[in-house]
């Protein structure tokens, strides 16, 4: 190989890394992010072994889980059952030596009554001095009868003492005006939870899996009825001759050029007219005749040769048997392509849904995720542990139709 | 072999998270479940239709109406159902206003208020039961069309200014030096204008970098400093008039902080202010409180509330209010308004109001409610708190016209991007922005 060419190919490869490692990086990033707790998701130097990932903080949560809850299965989920005893120890840098910590659970936000902190005895013992500070161990007991699946605890020091270390890292250290504030989200997390907590909070922030559901079934059926319609259509218009023929199909292809959101209020009548608003229907039915997909079968139609048609129609073959035994086997890859571009294009769809349907269990996995983005701030961690979950199954769909994926895309000439 | 290796890996990984999250799945029904349960076996259902997607107003709001629910077992229960953003909200009350399917119940702003009253679907709250008495004035007023009552002021928040309270302890010795007096906690904050500029500066020379910090694309940021210095979208003769003489100046006000006098740094890229606290030096900000819980949550400095800095001394700087208000639709039967109204009066009652507004950082709703003895406990916990009730005096409405979410957002928003990002001198957006609102008022434009 030549001093040419060797530069030539290392300068196209150095060229396709870079594009690789563009493309991959917001996949990176949000992997990273969904192990990460919201302050870590936010720090500018970006942080490359979240807490979540350190193994000194899967045995501690182990611990932890296994006294608020007996077993292996409190060991690796967690839970705060009632009789057992938790015990965190935390370590402080102190002016004054036992200044002291309190001790608090957080009441989630607008509950009149809070049984977990009635429930919760909170023992201190005394302090410890040690080599690295003053050592505090906190005994929180579960005295009642109920079972807590998570124990949050927030413990106030004074100004003039610091933070050093603590049996599991904690989720946020802040400054206050009076105190300094250390919260924990969970202090009895189990090995697992801890680990995929994010997944956890954002699987339990929504019903997760009726929303996988009804995303995946709008779409296969979508997928389903529209080749159906699709290839009807799209056979009609490239090989039977009838009057009209030419102004049907630029009608069809009129309708492409309707921004979908000038729709929006008018289908949203017919539908609530035909009883059909937080239905399937509602999810399905306008999606089923698609104009691109007509329009993609079409052409794919007419560049089957003429030849085949006319030769089955000597052999006696109607409409029917030129479309289903002639036809659609030659088109199968042009099917495939519109099926990935209504699978993906129904899988992704956020405005439609949220507003064709009220109840929860009607929603898709996209309106779910929306539930990450609040008013006033976004929720990345969770977010992005939720967006891993959504983008799974597109993922594992790829892996086992991969070659029939990048042919339909490269077929179509589009992204 | 490697591709099959992979799937199989991938597939045992996929496997074994859902197995997780199956079993992880919290223990006992969800907040939501249990309302679903309620409502199974209540004849009369009622739906809500609200903005919160997530987070603490949402998880508040729903917690108070499983009480409200709880209370009412076996005869009314109140369903929160989350529409997405409010822009949603309102699209989807639009749309179903149309097809005849309103809820009972919905959040709406001001300006939606008076659209959907321009469709003749409000319900007279008054008339079906609910009572505002007790609740601060002008909250009230800015939700009467004629003396009529439309809509019972809701989730309110006004913008204060944030400060990052420890830079300015750090900082006390140069802060004095620029004559910002010390109050009453020993902390130099600014009160009016000119000592906010003064002390901006000197923390932006101090740390180099500017410590103000906006979202240019928030309008409400422009209004507070357009109010303070005396503003009014409205002329004489009552026409909105958006590049006033005062708007100008308001706006050349803020375009100075940026360019000018360098204190001031926009965020730009559609992020909150608090999502950003780890990418330099947080000195300011003039934001809504309902912010006030994730401040806290993203920052490991003290996080201050003061009221705004006035034009002059001893006076508060103007702010705005925002956040919604409930209102009913006639369209539901008058069996339902009136439950409606029931579960209204539970919301504002002084000490579910309370709860909401500590929960959420939204201002309690009247004098009743932040002297509950569970507002007060918080306060002598938070006492930074206090600076949302001091506030509200001086804080003001936008109008509620209803081509108002339009103007706020494609028109007057952009023009206050531009000019900030120096696309255009302040009068030329002003101007600009004027004109395409008077074309969108007379119908010309939609």
């Amino acid at each position: 190989m030549s001093f040419r060419q060797f530069g030539s190919r290392l300068s196209i490869y150095l060229l396709l890394s870079i594009g690789a490692v563009a493309m991959v990086f917001p996949f990176y990033w949000m992997l990273s992010t969904s192990f990460k707790t919201q302050r870590e998701a936010s720090s500018i130097v970006p942080v490359l072994l979240p807490e979540q990932l350190r193994p000194q903080n899967w045995s501690a949560a182990y611990r932890l889980g296994s006294q608020g809850r007996p077993g292996l299965i409190g060991g690796l989920l967690g839970g705060f059952f009632p009789g057992r005893s938790v015990t965190l120890e935390i370590v402080l840098q102190e002016e004054e030596e036992g200044a002291g910590v309190s001790v608090t659970i957080p009441k989630p936000l607008g509950v009149l009554s809070f049984p977990l902190s009635d429930d919760t005895l909170i023992e201190t013992d005394p302090v410890t001095v040690t080599g690295d500070g003053n050592l505090y161990r906190i005994h929180l007991t579960n005295t009642g009868t109920e079972r807590y699946s998570r124990l949050p605890v927030e413990l106030r020091i004074p100004k003039e003492s610091s933070f050093v270390s603590s049996t599991l890292a904690p989720d946020g250290v802040r400054s206050a005006r009076r105190s300094n504030r250390i919260s924990f989200d969970d202090i009895a997390p189990g090995a697992l939870s801890y680990l995929f907590r994010n997944y956890l909070s954002a699987w339990n922030a929504a019903p997760f899996g009726r929303y996988f559901f009804n995303s995946a079934f709008t779409a296969v059926i979508q997928v389903l009825a529209g080749l159906w319609v699709a290839s009807m259509a799209a056979f009609a218009l490239a090989r039977i001759p009838f009057w009209g023929r030419e102004v049907i199909f630029i009608l069809i292809l009129g309708t492409l050029m309707i921004p979908g959101e000038v729709l929006l209020i008018p289908n949203y009548v017919l539908l609530a007219r035909l009883d059909w608003i937080d239905t399937y229907y509602a999810l399905i039915v306008p999606f089923v005749a698609s104009a691109f997909g007509i329009f993609l079968l079409r052409q794919f139609f007419l560049t089957l040769p003429q030849e085949l048609f006319d030769a089955a129609r000597i052999d006696g073959a109607g409409w029917s048997v030129q479309l289903w035994q002639i036809a659609l086997p030659l088109a199968l890859p042009g099917l495939l392509t519109y099926a990935l571009f209504a699978f993906l294009g129904a899988w992704n769809a956020l405005l439609w849904p949220l507003i064709v349907t009220n109840s929860e269990h009607m929603r898709t996995v996209q309106v779910g995720l929306r539930f990450f983005v609040e008013e006033s701030g976004t929720d990345y961690s969770q977010l992005m542990a939720a967006s891993t979950l959504a983008i799974l199954p597109i993922i594992i769909g790829f892996f086992f139709v991969q070659k029939q994926f990048i042919q339909g895309i490269a077929r179509s000439g589009l992204k | 072999m490697i591709e099959v290796f992979t799937k199989k890996v991938l597939l045992a990984c996929v496997t074994f998270l859902l197995v997780l999250l199956a079993s992880g799945a919290a223990l006992g029904q969800t907040v939501e479940e249990e309302i679903q349960t309620l409502c199974n076996e209540s004849p009369q259902v009622l739906e809500f239709w609200h903005g919160f997607r997530s987070g603490a107003p949402r998880e508040a709001l729903e917690n108070l109406t499983l009480e409200f629910d709880r209370a009412n077992r076996g005869q009314i229960c109140v369903k929160p159902i989350s529409q997405g953003s409010y822009r949603d909200l309102s699209t989807k009350i639009l749309a179903a206003s149309a097809a005849g399917e309103l809820p009972v119940l919905a959040q709406g702003f001001e300006n939606n208020i008076a659209t959907y009253l321009a469709a003749g679907v409000v319900s007279d709250l008054e008339s079906i039961g609910v009572s505002a008495e007790g609740l601060y004035d002008n909250f009230v007023e800015a939700v009467r069309w004629d003396g009529t009552l439309y809509g019972i002021p809701f989730n309110k928040s006004v913008h204060v200014l944030y400060y990052n309270r420890d830079l300015l302890l750090e900082s006390a010795d140069a802060l004095a030096e620029a004559g910002i007096p010390e109050n009453e906690d020993g902390v130099r904050v600014p009160t009016t204008v000119d000592e906010f500029i003064a002390a901006s500066s000197v923390l932006t020379a101090t740390y180099g970098e500017p410590v103000y910090w906006f979202r240019p694309s928030d309008l409400a940021t422009y209004e507070d400093w357009f109010w303070t210095l005396g503003g009014s979208y409205f002329d004489d003769a009552g026409n909105l008039t958006l590049n006033s003489e005062t708007g100008v100046e308001a706006l050349e006000l803020l375009v100075s902080f940026v360019h000018e006098l360098g204190i001031a740094r926009p965020i730009t890229d559609g992020s909150f202010i608090n999502e950003n606290f780890a990418t330099g030096v947080f000195g300011f900000a003039t934001d809504t409180t309902a912010g006030y819980r994730f401040y806290l949550r993203a920052a490991e400095f003290d996080v201050g509330l003061a009221t705004m800095p006035g034009r002059n001394p001893g006076t508060i700087g103007a702010s705005v209010f925002q956040g919604t208000n409930i209102l009913v639709f006639n369209t539901a039967s008058s069996e339902d308004q009136n439950a409606a109204a029931e579960y209204i009066n539970f919301l504002i009652a002084p000490q579910i109001n309370a709860v909401f507004a500590t929960a959420t950082g939204y201002a309690p709703l009247g004098n009743a409610a932040a002297m509950e003895p569970g507002f007060e406990l918080y306060l002598d916990d938070n006492p930074d708190f206090s600076a949302i009730i001091d506030q509200l005096p001086a804080a003001r409405f936008e109008p509620n016209l209803p081509e108002w979410e339009q103007i706020r957002f494609d028109i007057l928003g952009q023009a206050i991007v531009k000019a900030v990002l120096q696309e255009a001198t302040p009068q030329e957006a002003l101007d600009e922005a004027q004109a395409a609102t008077e074309a969108l008022l007379a119908g010309e434009t939609r």
